[in-house]
């Protein structure tokens, strides 16, 4: 078991290692490349890392499914789940989606679970959420009505805070790390789910943190997105993945109702944060520039660096990751 | 230190989000089981409460960003003026 557990978190983190400069490579010869805005210069760095993330986890959960007959059907229903969401985000890509299309599609991610819910019912079972107190909750209509959004929602809050270097693979390593030590007690094997996920953005990350080597892209934010929710709902995790992914919804919730509906960054026309000469961040003052965390967190402390701004989403993430872990040790058994 | 302020901020806000998530589970799955026998009927009492506490919520931090970006303005205003008058 401890053998299984090694090579589906440090295998994963190898090949991410040594993939991601590979596929920075090929996507600067394609031009695939996008401005740094919040750097001197504006310099161009290759974009879609997100393809190294899905490049080093995916093959590593057919390893798992091919060793494990058990785990099998749960690991194909997360690969589906996770496959559409990169689907959606390399297209966003390379051809801009609008912020409502894009928040569509991802909502497929859904139909994997549920096909495999249906057929499988011994293998997969969704509903009745472990929370904190309570152990299993009660939920048999509510569950249903909101499955649609557990793997579509973390997706797309994943890649709303997707706006500084190292953000999103640092917050969504915190989560999923949480989400991993929190399953080992409750489902030991489903735990095995999330470390491919750990390994990959562990392997990512260097090439990703201030200053970044490569940007993540839609394909990154919406597939490590989808990877959480998906993963947490096929081990009964998902008030651990909402616990551990607040500042991403709190984030998304801003915006929404700030901008009043699903906009793609492009399509504002203000932003929440102006780049000064000196390149702090500020907080736009403008009464109907769109609200962010950043915005926010900017409010509270003043201008601050690129790289100062990161550090404080990821200690927010970290700090609700743990409240995540926490509450899993608050689980009745 | 103070520069440190933002991540007290949030995450005394997370802390609560967290504990006022508990507290609205916990609300909907003992009491609301005990009081209310039909499943429908639960249901929506356990979606009018989440939406309750969603809407709570959302006035909380509209509220609470007004004043922070307001406040900011002022400063930034204030900034200005002294940058013009050196």
């Amino acid at each position: 078991m401890i053998l299984e557990y090694a090579f589906a978190l440090l295998a994963p983190a190898a090949v991410a290692y040594l993939l991601t400069p590979r596929v920075a490579r090929l996507m600067r010869s394609l031009n695939h490349v996008r401005p740094d805005v919040h750097k001197p210069g504006r310099p161009m760095v290759p974009y879609s890392g997100g393809v190294a993330i899905y490049a080093s986890s995916v093959p590593f959960l057919i390893a798992l499914a091919l060793l494990d007959s058990a785990l099998a059907v749960r690991a194909y229903a997360l690969v589906v789940a996770i496959s559409i969401a990169f689907a959606v985000g390399l297209v966003d890509d390379f051809k801009v989606l609008s912020g409502r299309t894009k928040t569509l599609l991802s909502l497929l991610t859904v139909l994997p679970l549920l096909a495999a819910h249906v057929a499988q019912p011994t293998h997969v079972q969704l509903g009745r959420p472990l929370v904190p107190l309570l152990g299993r909750l009660r939920l048999t209509i509510v569950y249903w009505i909101l499955l649609p959004l557990v793997a579509a929602g973390p997706a797309n809050v994943v890649n709303m805070l997707d706006v500084f270097n190292g953000v999103m693979p640092a917050t969504s390593l915190a989560a999923a790390s949480a989400l991993a030590v929190s399953a080992l007690p409750i489902d030991p094997r489903g735990a095995l789910l999330l470390l491919p996920l750990v390994g990959a953005l562990a392997g990512y990350l260097p090439y990703n943190r201030w200053p970044a080597r490569v940007l993540n892209g839609d394909s990154g934010s919406l597939m490590v997105g989808a990877y959480i929710g998906a993963a947490a709902a096929l081990l009964h995790l998902e008030f651990l993945a909402a616990v551990a992914l607040i500042p991403h919804i709190l984030n998304g919730a801003l915006v929404i109702t700030s901008v009043r509906g699903f906009k793609e960054h492009r399509q504002m026309r203000e932003r929440p944060v102006v780049v000064r000469e000196d390149y702090k961040l500020a907080p736009s003052t403008s009464p109907t520039a769109p609200v962010s965390l950043v915005r926010l967190i900017l409010a509270v402390d003043g201008p601050l660096e690129e790289r100062q701004v990161a550090l404080r989403l990821i200690a927010l993430g970290v700090f609700s990751s743990a409240l995540a872990a926490l509450s899993a040790l608050l689980i009745p058994r | 230190m103070s520069e440190l302020r933002s991540l007290a901020v949030f995450s005394a806000l997370i802390l609560l989000v967290w504990l006022s998530a508990i507290a609205l589970l916990y609300t909907i799955d003992v009491a609301m089981m005990a009081v209310v026998r039909e499943s429908w009927t639960r249901t929506v009492l356990g979606l009018m409460a989440f939406a309750c506490w969603a809407l709570a919520w959302y006035y909380a931090l509209s509220t609470l960003s007004r004043k922070l970006i307001e406040g900011w303005a002022r400063r930034a205003g204030g900034e200005l003026r002294r940058s013009d008058a050196r």
